[in-house]
């Protein structure tokens, strides 16, 4: 099929973002952004749409193209390649953002700023589909640096508020921490292969691994092989908020709620599962590689579930669920799945995009009260806010994974990803998937009865009233998605054969499932007998042994602090010393210098006439001596036929060689040498 | 040119002129010092003698110790009010001025005497010879030269009357000078 | 005596004018240490004069001329020194530092 051009794809939202900038600077044209960017999302989904591709048949408008070429041979990159990999992940993006941008017309309204939003939401929807379509690292990492920023400044939307500032700047600094290796990574492969693009690199991997290629720059050939996933893993630690540098992601619910479920649930967070999903190949030549991602997924679903538990906030729940998730999701790939990850990664979007929303229609409502995020301040919103209830109660479902969900089928993948593994870190793994399995029940059923079930527990919750239809038709376009979504594509292998050309070999074994749904339905059936009637004075989570440890974060936040940031203070102190002191004290000594020579310089000039003389006197004593020095065996003067006088012996045929030769030449000559 | 009493003469007009050299620099009153360049004089006009240069050597007898230190002694007894001989007559480079002639001294001596120049044996011709020389040359080749010093000599001439030529009057009394701290002038004599 | 001799002289005598040039404060001993540099100049010319080329005029005509010159400048020399004194009150070079700065 004939296919739209595909570099549309990331340009038509830049370009809307960048005439919704220009908006931004005049009064009236504000109502036009949303328009403008939400007309540039479905643009590129149509496009999209139109280069679905399958596996024989790659997209004919496949673009490559060269920015810059370097001396030395690299050429900087830029192109747009869909695979069905990069397919998927446009349709997410392309899908997720139209819903958000359509619900943020309505949460956004009267809100300062309105058009300078939707710029940033389309420079983000350009750069994340940049980043999906890029066909080498270097776009990659150009994209992925962008969509930092485009998080940046969503977060720090509100800006005057000292907390989402604070925010914002610890968002882009942890993940800047965590690309620091992502881009030592990027180049250490880059070197070895000599290109950007990925089908170079990870050939160039594969051929290191199989022992064809032996001689990589900097290091072993057999450390390369670990050393250059780990490196990129790190980039994915920061940006899907892995542990232990997740500690950004529950601080970026600062920003708007729609933006918290776009950026921070749906896409970009996502963006590190998909660079890992991308490099498979890469982290597959190393066990070790792998079983890192394994243990950091593991490890981190782990933690921010038991964290999730005792959360009061709505949308701190959610965070650090998201967190959780992507942990899961980490397992997968981990586990050597490509398409669980991805699997889990698509169901996840549609249910926490749909959480997201429905807390922030919730929030909405409540925009009244004091800290209109409290759950402790909410209940009996079900009877008020019905759609959204309803649609809130189907994405919990999804997310604890309940039977028949799409939330159920893609967890069943990756658990039946890390059972097929069968290595002892997988097989660990796998049971720590399961008790997350069972804890994410618990705490997302927990927090939808705090906030929809019994009965209001203040004012603002009692007059709360539903959200308006703009904000409540992408509620159950979600809703939708996320009930029918996930056995739809399980369906007779069908994303399987998608993504990766083939059918999945073997399902899932049956008691796997029944395991992982027993410990849902346990969690949620715990979570519904627990908090029927909540009384918050006692939250029943509160008497959960080590809950002081989980609500402190496992003090990961304190150890940031002293380390990172007292850490970097402490290091900031001694490089301002050496600069105050070192530095400064050489330039300063080189003014005084100056100052002094000039002072005594200046005695020089006395007018005495005769110091003047004796300068001038010494000057011509150094000058002969030099002369003297470098002078010595100057060319003797050419004779023109004469003979040297040394071999003239007679005196006085030397006298007459010599008036010759002054009658010849003239006369002032001195002697010959 | 090796005969002994050739030796004898050069290294007594040598003396004699680099004695008095030495004297004139190192002279206390510079009266003294004037008087003591006319045996300087003396010993360069010898010098040209033993060069058989013999219209020089009368000619620096005649310029030189004739003219020039008439001059010179004249510039001393006009200024004489202002050479105090308390001070000390050099000033405070001494050391490093002598260093730097030492130096001078020992380097173009050095670099002349290190030359392997081609001497001849041949000799000058006589007085007569020379003088007649001396004088077609002047008048025939180097007639230029010629003239253009005897402008110069004009401008000197002219330009030493404009200079001294008393401008405003009779001349005043000279002021004394500040940093005597209320010594009283030494009149007359010497610096 | 040999050239060597005469170029020794000169070079002494030059370098005993120019002591007297550096170090002298009276304006006058400076102009009486050139005129010590400029006899040690005309010595030199005619030592070689005499050792390389005795038949040559040239060497004559350059110290004449040297010699007519060193006369003019005494004379200006010693007028201008008048002048100085006249105005300044002081024939010691190293009160004359209008220079200065």
């Amino acid at each position: 099929m004939n296919s739209l051009p595909l570099w549309l794809i990331p340009f038509a939202p830049l370009l809307a973002a960048l005439i919704a900038g220009v908006l931004v600077l005049t009064r009236r044209g504000e109502r036009a952004a949303p328009a403008l960017t939400i007309a540039a999302t479905v643009l590129s989904g149509m496009v999209a749409l139109t280069a679905m591709p399958d596996r024989a048949h790659p997209p004919a408008g496949n673009i490559e193209a060269t920015w810059l070429s370097l001396p030395g041979g690299f050429q900087l990159p830029l192109g747009v390649h869909i695979d069905p990999l990069g397919w998927t992940m446009l349709a997410v993006i392309c899908t997720v953002s139209l819903l958000v941008q359509v619900y943020s017309i309505g949460y956004m309204r009267g809100e300062n700023g309105y058009a300078r939003y939707f710029a940033y939401l389309g420079l983000f929807t350009a750069s994340m589909l940049g980043l999906v379509v890029a066909s080498n690292l270097f776009q990659l990492y150009v994209c992925w640096e962008l969509v930092g920023i485009c998080s940046y400044l969503l977060i720090g939307f509100w800006w005057s508020k000292p907390s989402a500032a604070k925010a914002a700047k610890k968002a882009f600094v942890v993940t800047r921490f965590g690309d620091v290796g992502f881009l030592l990574g990027v180049l250490l492969l880059v070197s070895a292969a000599g290109s950007f693009r990925f089908d170079a690199v990870t050939q160039t991997v594969q051929r290191i691994a199989r022992g064809e290629l032996t001689s990589v720059p900097l290091v072993s050939a057999q450390v390369f092989l670990t050393l250059a996933p780990l490196l990129l893993f790190c980039g994915a630690i920061g940006k899907s908020a892995q542990f232990p540098l997740h500690v950004w992601l529950p601080d970026a619910m600062e920003g708007p709620t729609p933006v918290s479920s776009l950026i921070h649930a749906a896409t970009m967070v996502a963006a590190g599962v998909y660079m890992v999903a991308r490099l498979l190949p890469i982290f597959a030549a190393s066990p070790v590689a792998m079983e890192t991602v394994l243990i950091i997924g593991s490890v981190t679903a782990l933690i921010a579930a038991t964290i999730a538990l005792t959360q009061n906030d709505i949308k701190k729940v959610m965070a650090y669920s998201t967190v959780s998730q992507l942990g899961y999701m980490m397992l997968g790939l981990g586990a050597g799945s490509q398409s669980a990850g991805i699997f889990h990664l698509v169901t996840h979007a549609m249910f926490k995009a749909l959480l997201f929303l429905t807390a922030g229609s919730v929030i909405h409502a409540l925009h009244a009260a004091a800290d209109p995020n409290d759950l402790r301040a909410m209940g009996g919103l079900f009877r008020r806010m019905r759609g959204t209830a309803i649609t809130g109660g189907i994405g919990v479902l999804a997310l604890a994974g309940f039977p028949g969900l799409s939330g159920f089928w893609s967890k069943d993948a990756i658990l039946g990803a890390a059972l097929a593994n069968g290595s002892p870190v997988a097989l660990a793994a796998l049971t720590v998937a399961i008790v997350v399995a069972a804890l994410t029940a618990f705490y997302a059923t927990r927090m939808w009865m705090l906030a929809f079930a019994g009965e209001p527990r203040s004012e603002t919750a009692a007059h709360a009233h539903e959200s308006p239809p703009v904000m409540t038709l992408p509620l159950w376009i979600l809703a939708v998605l996320s009930l029918a979504l996930g056995g739809w594509l399980h369906a007779g292998g069908r994303f399987t054969a998608f993504l990766l050309g083939s059918a999945p070999a073997e399902s899932v074994p049956f008691w796997l499932t029944g395991l992982a749904s027993a410990a849902a339905l346990g969690g949620m059936a715990l979570g519904w007998a627990l908090y029927r009637a909540p009384q918050m004075a006692d939250d029943p989570v509160m008497r959960l042994p080590g809950y002081a440890l989980f609500a402190n974060l496992w003090y990961v936040e304190a150890f940031w602090n002293a380390v990172g940031a007292r850490g970097t203070l402490a290091v900031g102190r001694v490089v301002a010393w050496f600069d105050r002191h070192v530095v400064d004290g050489v330039v300063d000594r080189v003014g005084r210098a100056c100052k002094t020579s000039g002072q005594e310089l200046r005695h020089e000039t006395n007018g005495q006439v005769q110091s003047y003389a004796t300068t001038l006197m010494a000057a011509v004593v150094v000058v002969a001596l030099v002369f003297t020095v470098y002078d010595r065996g100057s060319t003797p003067v050419a004779h023109a036929g004469l003979k040297p006088r040394a071999e003239i012996r007679s005196p006085q045929k030397r006298a007459k060689a010599h008036l010759t030769f002054i009658a010849a030449h003239g006369n002032g000559e001195r002697g010959d040498r | 040119m090796n005969a002994p009493g050739a030796q004898i003469a050069f290294y007594s007009l040598s003396a004699l002129t680099l004695i008095s050299a030495l004297m004139v620099v190192r002279a206390r009153s510079i009266v003294h010092a004037g008087f003591w360049l006319l045996p300087c004089f003396i010993g360069v006009a010898g010098l040209f003698a033993a060069l058989e240069a013999h219209f020089f050597f009368v000619v620096q007898l005649l310029i030189y110790a004739g003219a020039i230190l008439v001059l010179i002694l004249f510039a001393v007894m006009l200024t004489r009010d202002a050479a105090h001989p308390r001070h000390p007559q050099s000033n405070r480079m001494g050391w490093t001025a002598g260093l730097i002639c030492s130096a001078l001294i020992i380097v173009s001596a050095g670099l002349l005497t290190r030359q392997e120049w081609s001497v001849t044996a041949a000799r000058p011709a006589d007085v007569a010879g020379q003088t007649r020389a001396l004088g077609e040359a002047l008048i025939g080749r180097y007639v230029v030269p010629f003239e253009v010093a005897s402008l110069l000599l004009l401008a000197a001439l002219v330009g030493a009357i404009v200079l001294a030529k008393a401008e405003r009057g009779p001349e005043p009394a000279p002021p004394p000078l500040a940093d005597l701290g209320g010594e009283a002038r030494e009149p007359a004599g010497a610096e | 005596m040999g050239l060597n001799s005469y170029l020794v002289v000169s070079a002494l005598l030059f370098g005993i004018g120019t002591f007297a040039v550096l170090t002298r404060r009276n304006a006058i001993a400076v102009l009486m240490g050139v005129e010590l540099m400029l006899n040690a100049a005309n010595l030199n010319f005619l030592a070689f004069w005499r050792f390389l080329h005795p038949a040559a005029m040239e060497p004559q005509v350059f110290v004449l001329i040297g010699l007519t010159v060193a006369a003019a400048d005494a004379a200006v020399g010693l007028a201008v020194v008048l002048n100085i004194y006249r105005d300044f009150g002081t024939i010691e070079v190293n009160r004359i530092d209008t220079l200065k700065g």
